[in-house]
């Protein structure tokens, strides 16, 4: 029936949550969480014992973070082998109660940044909730946390910080505003 | 009884007589009484080079080569005074510093002992150089 609604619609749309905008993927922006169609393939060239290209790039268009990958993060030793896995082995060893988590974090370290992506685009949310606890690495995770205040009192972040450790936060940083604010606001202010 | 770095983590909890302050003082004399009495200063409360090490070859043998390397760093970085520390900092920020200022800076830290930050610096500035990121 055009024109009418019922009251709880009514009174449901003036909600403060209903001003709140859900972002629809937008795939050909880049606006996606995986598969997105301007995804590099992956790849990776080795020759010589250094890496001349990786997802797409030859070595003269490595940026900072590609540099950095190349240099600390890829191990060469594994990368041939773990790279030669397709896509679907691998997706499928993350949710395999049989493969232990070590054999994944060695396989992990010769993987490219798209061949990660294409991996995890295969797994839906329940299976990469099972990955993520599959591959902690501590059996029981601590709870972090930051600790801050906008007045910047040393006494009351100590307080705040040993407040939050006896309410079992084990592992926190104290962040200092004046620190902070050059890049973000602060996160909780009075 | 030799550190072992398989089985010794955490050391506080599990070898605390490997565990000492910048100063010397044993980890077990690290305490709030020992605070409130004034023989406990701020600077004490800090790792050593020592402690960095033998954590960073904790993360070796479990594996973790990356974390063992920052740690290494960390080590290096230790003795190094804070001023210098923040003006590094800076210093690497996109655009700060030339490359010559770059290599003074890493020339400073192989003065200080600390060859892998120095080499981690250099790296920087052969990156900076390329994608443009050197200040001028």
């Amino acid at each position: 029936m055009p024109g009418r609604s019922s009251d709880r619609f009514a009174s449901r749309a003036e909600k403060e949550l209903r001003r709140e905008l859900l972002v629809s993927p937008v795939p050909e922006l880049g606006l996606v969480a995986a598969n997105g169609p301007n995804d590099p393939d992956p790849e990776l060239v080795v020759e010589g014992g250094v890496v001349t290209r990786l997802d797409g790039r030859a070595a003269a268009e490595f940026d900072v973070i590609d540099r950095f990958l190349v240099a600390h993060g890829l191990d060469l030793g594994i990368a041939v082998e773990a790279m030669g896995r397709s896509d679907l082995a691998i997706a499928r060893m993350l949710v395999d109660v049989d493969v232990p988590r070590e054999e994944l974090v060695r396989l992990a370290r010769g993987l490219t940044p798209a061949k990660l992506a294409r991996v995890v685009g295969l797994l839906d949310p329940v299976e990469l909730m099972f990955a993520l606890k599959k591959l902690r690495a501590r059996r029981a995770p601590g709870n972090q946390a930051h600790v801050t205040n906008l007045k910047e009192s040393p006494a009351l972040l100590a307080a705040d910080a040993a407040e939050a450790s006896r309410v079992s936060v084990s592992e926190m940083s104290v962040v200092l505003a004046k620190l902070f604010a050059k890049r973000m606001s602060p996160p909780v202010g009075p | 009884m030799a550190f072992d770095p398989a089985t010794d983590y955490p050391l506080g909890a599990r070898r605390p007589d490997l565990v000492e302050t910048p100063s010397g003082v044993p980890l077990e004399e690290v305490t709030l009484a020992a605070a409130r009495a004034g023989t406990l200063t701020a600077a004490d409360v800090r790792a050593t080079p020592v402690t960095l090490r033998r954590q960073a070859a904790v993360a070796r043998a479990a594996g973790r080569a990356q974390l063992a390397d920052n740690l290494e760093r960390a080590a290096e970085l230790a003795s190094v005074p804070d001023d210098e520390l923040l003006e590094i900092y800076t210093a690497l920020r996109p655009g700060r510093s030339s490359a010559a200022q770059l290599e003074e800076r890493a020339a400073r830290l192989d003065e200080l002992d600390a060859a892998k930050t120095a080499a981690f610096v250099r790296e920087a500035a052969a990156a900076y150089r390329e994608r443009g990121l050197l200040a001028g």
